[in-house]
């Protein structure tokens, strides 16, 4: 089947409005927030999972491959329709089908923006806690392709432990469930397998997850330091205390600078480095618990601890952590996420490899991340039409990662695999390792319908 | 069987074939020709390719607490045995991780956690290697656990316990395996060594497939090292123990508890038979009535402010009786609800776990009430969870005829609530009459490609897992 003919019987499932074939659309569907970039033929906004199978259905029989995009906010090049074909948009399955607060779970459809389903839940008292930064933009379907972490995922666990059920099209599009709202359905955990599998797998139409109540009492408590070292050993002295915060966050000078321009949510300019920590659960105790860890941080050395006296100071503390990434994209005009992540107690020696890495190649590097998973985020600050500067990125992106592997530690802990690190995949498996995954890949799509070229390195099976 | 070829890869002692073992180590009254003892990984991938070669079943055997789970087996060759995989490779203390091998059991792990001692430990540097020395953890240490409370802990076996994504009543606070497992490293059914995820709390390199390890029952592969994320020891635990004489007055307790700020770490709602299965006299739950216990976990303030409210609410729901548990009786308490059959080793077992949407725990309670009437019956429902269990104790001439009738009325109750049934313990002539897994669903077209996937051969654990997988 040809291109036009595509285009066509597409119209004829969605509707002409929600089929986009003009070079601007191409181009505006063919990237993420990676580097990458590639035209798709055609790009389909289907409503439902009616649609999504029939829209699958045909790029089967036309044997065209099909990417799935929800608001495009992967770090990883997820979405990118890397061999062309379709990319199918999810923004118009935007519903909240249910929150069900007797049985604590919510429906929702995969354009959802994560923010949203937070607040419904938070209308009926309840909580859905994986909170990636990008919350007020990312969706739903996009969380459940990346496996999204975020700051309480320190406490809470990341997006697969909160995922109940899904509503999958296969890449013949066949419709399946798996999961649902009652727990341990008998048979492998396919949902488990789905989330963070980057779309290569199904394409998600609905997504069942669990909620949970709201803490009765929240302290948060900022953590200035002279250095950088000295926070993240705080850290880990903090975990081996027995505390597990409900978040962990550092942020070094050059993100302060960034954010208390773009922002202004009262970082001390002269630091080295600042701990964003909080505390949630019952009131008793949390006070004893506050003064035990502000004696953790004067153990190492700690400047000033402060703690957000009102919901107010707390919301700015964290709008501050929330707009790091966009403050950092006005210092230059473009940067990459190093998404490595190591044993929490090889912090320290990992970040001063950074900074070298970032000498190195003369690159400024800031770092924002999720500090008690152990989850680095050096952003390196580039120009992307600079060829030059570009190439030197890459090689200290790469190095970074092979630094965190080296550490114990792993190439991503919650951006994604996507086309940025197929070659890094090999840092940490073996080839029986990725041939293990090829099978599985192959049991859910045999021809390598949907979103190929993602995850997965090529090889030898 | 050619057991000699087996002499190729396992020296002699490592490979068991007397009757008495044999017959020990049979799987629904189906005897091996072999028990192996691999000591190491490689052993074990070397006697999977021997295994497709020769086309022999192979049953992955950790403590033996969940044998009589499954259907049964449509093959019985040669049993591995993972006893001598029992090293523990990795206590990282201050990073609050664990790597240990599936042989490793669930019990003498919590013992070593559990020690405040500055300990040793194998850094495992990646997932590719195994470094050899060792070094000391300079950090003060507090002691830990890895918060899963399965049956049988002092037995139970790691990998078991992953393997059949087996759970206990805390997991209302500390959650399944799912959320606690970081990384496996296990063999191929095929043959290789195979390693997933790693140490580290948060990893989305490559596919989850450490997921769908957990549960599989060995079908997809042996585990042979597992890396579990671990919680700081509670300074504080404790218990309260309510009676009540009706089902819907427990309920009511329980709602409240469970729709509060509160956090407790289980709560279970036993009727009579249930709550006699903990084996303590604290509180009296005559017949009919129905007892609710909730554990707390935690700093000491929280633990006594917990225990607090907890009186409170019983008391404004007119509980009956009113117990509380000090940190000794309350580890026993759930140990022992936990274990609960233990302590009958002459009876047959027959033990459903159902599944179900979690407002519907008293719904289930009261209808498997009714389609149990007549026989003594323990059940337990795990309120806030979506979960119960009841347990059968009979005499070895059970009537299965009418066991299996009322495990069909178990599982339907269930399924019209929204979950599953799986028989998790029965003797052989039960699981003839009654499907212990019930009926494969739309995705065992999945489930079924991946297996032959991964087993093309079909060499492991042949036929035991839903729809004969």
């Amino acid at each position: 089947m040809d291109i036009p003919t595509v285009r066509q019987r597409l119209k004829e499932i969605v509707g002409d409005e929600y089929v986009l074939t003009s070079d601007v659309d191409l181009m505006l569907y063919g990237y993420d927030a990676y580097l990458e970039m590639k035209r798709p033929d055609v790009v389909v906004i289907p409503d439902g999972t009616e649609q999504v199978s029939r829209v699958v259905k045909l790029a089967y029989e036309a044997g065209v491959p099909v990417t799935v995009r929800g608001a495009a906010t992967s770090l990883s090049g997820g979405p990118v329709p890397l061999k062309g074909g379709i990319v199918l948009h999810v923004s118009r399955m935007n519903r909240i089908l249910e929150i069900d607060t007797a049985n604590k779970r919510a429906t929702v459809e995969p354009g959802v923006i994560t923010l949203d389903l937070q607040t419904a839940a938070a209308k009926k008292g309840l909580q859905y806690a994986p909170d990636p930064a990008s919350q007020k933009t990312s969706t739903m379907g996009g969380n459940i392709g990346e496996n999204s972490g975020g700051p309480h995922c320190l406490k809470y666990g990341v997006t697969t432990n909160h995922v109940m059920g899904l509503k999958v099209v296969l890449y013949d599009g066949t419709v399946v469930e798996v999961g649902g709202k009652a727990p341990d359905a008998p048979g492998y955990d396919l949902t488990g397998l789905l989330v963070g599998s980057e779309g290569t797998l199904g394409i998600v139409t609905e997504i069942t997850v669990r909620l949970i109540e709201q803490p009765e009492a929240i302290k948060t408590l900022l953590s200035i330091f002279d250095t950088i070292e000295d926070a993240s050993n705080t850290v880990s002295a903090i975990i081996a205390d027995g505390i597990v915060p409900a978040t962990l966050e550092m942020m070094d000078k050059l993100v302060i600078k960034a954010v208390e321009e773009s922002v202004h949510a009262g970082y001390p300019l002269d630091a080295e480095a600042v701990l964003i920590i909080e505390l949630d659960g019952l009131k008793d105790g949390m006070e004893r618990l506050a003064d035990r860890i502000t004696e953790i941080c004067r153990a190492n050395r700690v400047r000033e601890v402060k703690v957000a006296k009102d919901d107010a100071e707390r919301n700015t503390l964290w709008t501050g952590r929330r707009g790091a990434f966009g403050a950092m994209s006005r210092l230059r005009p473009s940067y990459i996420v190093c998404d490595g992540t190591v044993p929490r107690t090889k912090l320290p020696e990992v970040l001063k490899k950074v900074t070298e890495v970032g000498e190195k190649y003369n690159l400024a590097i800031g770092n924002v991340f999720h500090a008690g998973d152990g989850n680095l985020h050096p952003l390196i600050l580039f120009d992307v039409r600079d060829e030059d500067e570009t190439g030197r990125v890459k090689k200290a992106g790469t190095e970074i990662l092979r630094l965190c592997v080296d550490a114990g530690g792993t190439i991503s802990g919650e951006h994604g695999i996507g086309l940025e690190k197929l070659k890094e995949m090999e840092f940490i498996f073996s080839s029986d390792d990725i041939a293990a995954m090829w099978k599985l890949k192959n049991a859910f799509d045999p021809i390598g319908q949907l979103n190929p070229g993602k995850v997965l390195p090529q090889i030898a099976l | 069987m050619n057991i000699k070829l087996l002499y190729e890869i396992l020296s002699p002692q490592t490979v068991v074939i007397d009757s008495a073992t044999l017959t020990g180590f049979a799987v629904d009254g189906i005897a091996p020709q072999a028990v192996i003892y691999p000591s190491d990984l490689s052993q074990a991938a070397e006697v999977m390719k021997l295994a497709n070669k020769e086309k022999w079943a192979v049953i992955p055997w950790g403590g033996g607490t969940k044998m009589a789970l499954g259907n049964l087996p449509r093959r019985v060759d040669l049993v591995m045995s993972t006893s001598r995989l029992d090293k523990i490779i990795d206590i990282d203390v201050a990073n609050l991780t664990v790597t240990a091998q599936a042989g490793v059991r669930l019990g003498d792990l919590q013992d070593l956690l559990g020690g405040t001692e500055n300990r040793c430990f194998f850094p495992l540097e990646s997932n590719l290697k195994v470094q050899a020395d060792y070094m000391c953890s300079n950090r003060d240490y507090k002691g830990a656990f890895l918060p899963l409370d399965p049956p049988f802990s002092d037995r139970s076996t790691l990998g078991g316990i992953i393997a059949t994504n087996s759970t206990g009543p805390k997991r209302l606070r500390y959650g399944l395996p799912r959320d606690l497992v970081l990384g496996v490293r296990y063999v191929a059914p095929t043959g290789e060594v195979i390693g997933m995820g790693g140490k580290t709390v948060k990893n989305v390199s490559g596919y989850d497939v450490s997921k769908i390890m957990i549960g599989s029952l060995g079908t997809l592969g042996i585990l042979g090292d597992i890396t579990c994320r671990l919680l700081p020891l509670p300074e504080q635990v404790g218990t309260v123990l309510t009676s009540f004489g009706s089902l819907p007055e427990a309920k009511a307790f329980a709602d409240r508890v469970l729709s509060s700020k509160l956090l407790p770490t289980s709560l279970e709602i036993l009727n009579g038979p249930g709550y006699e299965l903990a084996q303590t006299t604290d509180l009296s739950v005559p017949l009919g009535s129905w007892c609710v216990a909730v554990g707390v976990e935690g700093f000491s303030e929280e633990v006594k402010r917990e225990i607090a409210d907890l009186r409170d609410m019983a008391h404004h729901e007119s509980a009956s009786g009113l117990a509380e548990l000090d940190s000794d009786k309350t580890n026993a308490f759930w140990k022992n609800l936990s274990d609960c059959v233990s302590a009958a080793p002459s009876k047959t077992v027959v033990k459903f776990k159902g599944s179900f949407l979690i407002s519907r725990y008293a719904e289930i309670m009261e209808q498997w009430t009714s389609a149990s009437a007549g026989m003594r019956c323990a059940l337990a429902a795990s309120a806030g969870l979506g979960l119960a269990h009841a347990h059968i104790f009979g005499e070895p001439d059970m009537d299965l005829e009418k066991v299996a009738k009322m495990g069909a009325a178990f599982r339907a109750v269930t399924e019209q609530n929204g979950g599953s049934m799986v028989t998790e313990c029965a003797p052989p002539g039960l699981k003839q009459k009654l499907d212990p897994w019930g009926s494969p669903r739309g995705d065992f077209v999945l489930m079924t490609k991946i297996k032959n996937n991964v087993d093309p051969l079909g060499v492991l654990n042949p036929g035991r897992f839903v729809g004969g997988l």
